[in-house]
């Protein structure tokens, strides 16, 4: 028995949900604390990007994003949220619009432009819960906390990708895949932190960078077995969000006109599974209703491991 | 291709076209054609396109124009079909359309039986014209070919026969044109089954 458009879809977008309160919560956002702790690193501008395409179903957000755009909007990249945004479904538009509205009001003014796509229906309506200051000395926040004590900009995300790696070396090519900077400037700024003994090169072809996290875990109060690998949680959000706006597309489409967007959508969103090494099954002979299933097994599979990985 | 893989795979571009609202109807010969009208079972690589029809779709005699080149929203459609199903890209083409230039038997704006696969029309052509395009590609590929084989499959009477040598015999004007097509339709009616 094929399992239906809509149930993937939910599946879908219940993973997700689930995945951002649970983000949301370690980062000290007013929620009520999840039932379980994440473990990995947060990507920022991914949960904010996901939190964004959510929110018309999950008015609760409305509290979360208007608390971090007044309390932590500063500590977020708006190249790497414009970057990520183009790979997420045009209904996150709207969120992060009103997000970075809220933000311009907070007196971030680097928000404004993608302010403008804000209209007055979409502003945050917020029941005014704020929170306390964002939780940023936890190692999920890595990211967050090295750009609090260096400032926004590649560096701070290199030592963090580097860090999350927990002295694994990573390329240039995917240290620029994570961070959403160009492959030039993560060369310079590679280049310039092996200057200054911060991050140790492995030669080779292609070279590759590494930092020792044992030489952080003073500075940061970690030890240095505690790292958690880095996930590509901008790559598995977008999948989510993806496939929740193909269940709502395809609600009355036909199994086939539903199977071959859903091919559509695991080819585009390919390098999720990749990069984060979940197993992707291959059954494309026969795109009809078996394909469904096939796809239902696909999504089943990153929301169990994004439970385990989150 | 199976019977089942060919409907479901006419039936996916057909849905694909009516998601993009377009309408399109195809006349059909060869295999795909003997199969879908259950003449024969045998698989068949591809769906031989000869004509494309104009609204109104079904009138007889139907509104026949050369196929080429195909909408370019039927291309789409062929082409995601083709690696949905695992297909040839060319799994519907037009090469058999090359036959407009000669001339197509006079009847068969007469002879089609139409399918409908959502926004796509599906024209079957029926058994006289079936019969005379075989014989002359047998005439053309030989006795062993899949079209002498097909042929004999259809088990032709004496009169659609003779009906399609005499198309046949305009479509070539060498010399020894006539008697290759005699030898080809005495050899079917000494191997046919018993009528």
């Amino acid at each position: 028995m094929s399992a239906s458009i809509a149930e993937i879809a939910s599946l879908a977008r219940e993973a997700a949900t689930d995945a951002i309160w649970q983000q949301w919560a370690v980062l000290g956002a007013p929620v009520a604390s999840a039932a379980a702790v994440p473990r990995s690193v947060i990507d920022p501008e991914a949960l904010l990007l996901l939190s964004a395409f959510i929110r018309p179903a999950e008015r609760r957000l409305d509290d979360v994003l208007a608390w971090w755009a007044a309390s932590g909007s500063t500590l977020l990249s708006v190249q790497r949220t414009t970057t990520l945004l183009r790979q997420c479904p045009p209904a996150a538009r709207q969120g992060v619009a009103a997000f970075a509205a809220e933000a311009v009001k907070a007196g971030d003014a680097r928000w404004a432009t993608l302010a403008k796509a804000a209209s007055e229906e979409s502003m945050l309506t917020s029941r005014g819960k704020r929170g306390g200051e964002p939780r940023l000395a936890n190692y999920r926040a890595l990211m967050l906390r090295l750009r609090a004590a260096f400032g926004v900009g590649v560096k701070a995300d290199l030592l963090a990708l580097l860090l999350a790696e927990n002295g694994h070396s990573a390329t240039i090519r995917t240290l620029s895949q994570a961070s959403g900077y160009t492959p030039a400037a993560v060369r310079r700024a590679a280049r310039e932190m092996e200057a200054a003994d911060v991050a140790r090169v492995v030669q080779g072809r292609p070279a590759a960078y590494y930092v020792d996290p044992g030489l952080w875990a003073t500075v940061l109060g970690t030890s240095g077995g505690e790292g958690s690998a880095w996930r590509w949680f901008a790559q598995v959000f977008a999948f989510l969000a993806w496939t929740s706006e193909w269940g709502q597309e395809h609600a009355e489409s036909s199994p086939y006109i539903a199977s071959t967007a859903a091919r559509d959508l695991l080819e585009a969103h390919r390098s999720a599974f990749e990069q984060n090494r979940i197993p992707l099954r291959e059954s494309f002979r026969f795109a009809s209703e078996s394909y469904l299933e096939t796809f239902a097994e696909t999504v089943k599979a990153i929301t169990d491991w994004l439970q385990i990985n989150l | 291709m199976l019977t089942s893989i060919l409907q479901a795979a006419l039936a996916a571009v057909g849905e694909l076209l009516e998601k993009e609202h377009d309408e399109i109807a195809l006349v059909v010969v060869g295999g795909a054609t003997l199969n879908l009208l259950g003449l024969i079972d045998r698989t068949t690589q591809d769906v031989d396109v000869i004509a494309r029809a104009a609204n109104p779709i079904g009138a007889v005699p139907a509104r026949l124009a050369p196929p080429d080149p195909l909408p370019d929203v039927l291309q789409r459609a062929i082409l995601r079909v083709a690696r949905d199903f695992g297909l040839a890209t060319d799994w519907i083409n037009t090469a058999i359309a090359r036959q407009w230039s000669q001339g197509l038997p006079p009847w068969l704006p007469h002879d089609i039986t139409w399918r409908r696969y959502a926004g796509l029309h599906v024209g079957l052509v029926g058994r006289r014209t079936l019969i005379a395009l075989k014989l002359f590609a047998t005439v053309d590929q030989s006795l062993r070919s899949v079209h002498g084989q097909d042929l004999l499959a259809l088990n032709p009477s004496d009169e659609e026969l003779d009906e399609a040598a005499a198309w046949v015999t305009t479509q070539d004007a060498s010399d020894s044109f006539p008697r290759l097509v005699a030898e080809v339709v005495e050899h079917v009616r000494q191997h046919r089954r018993d009528r």
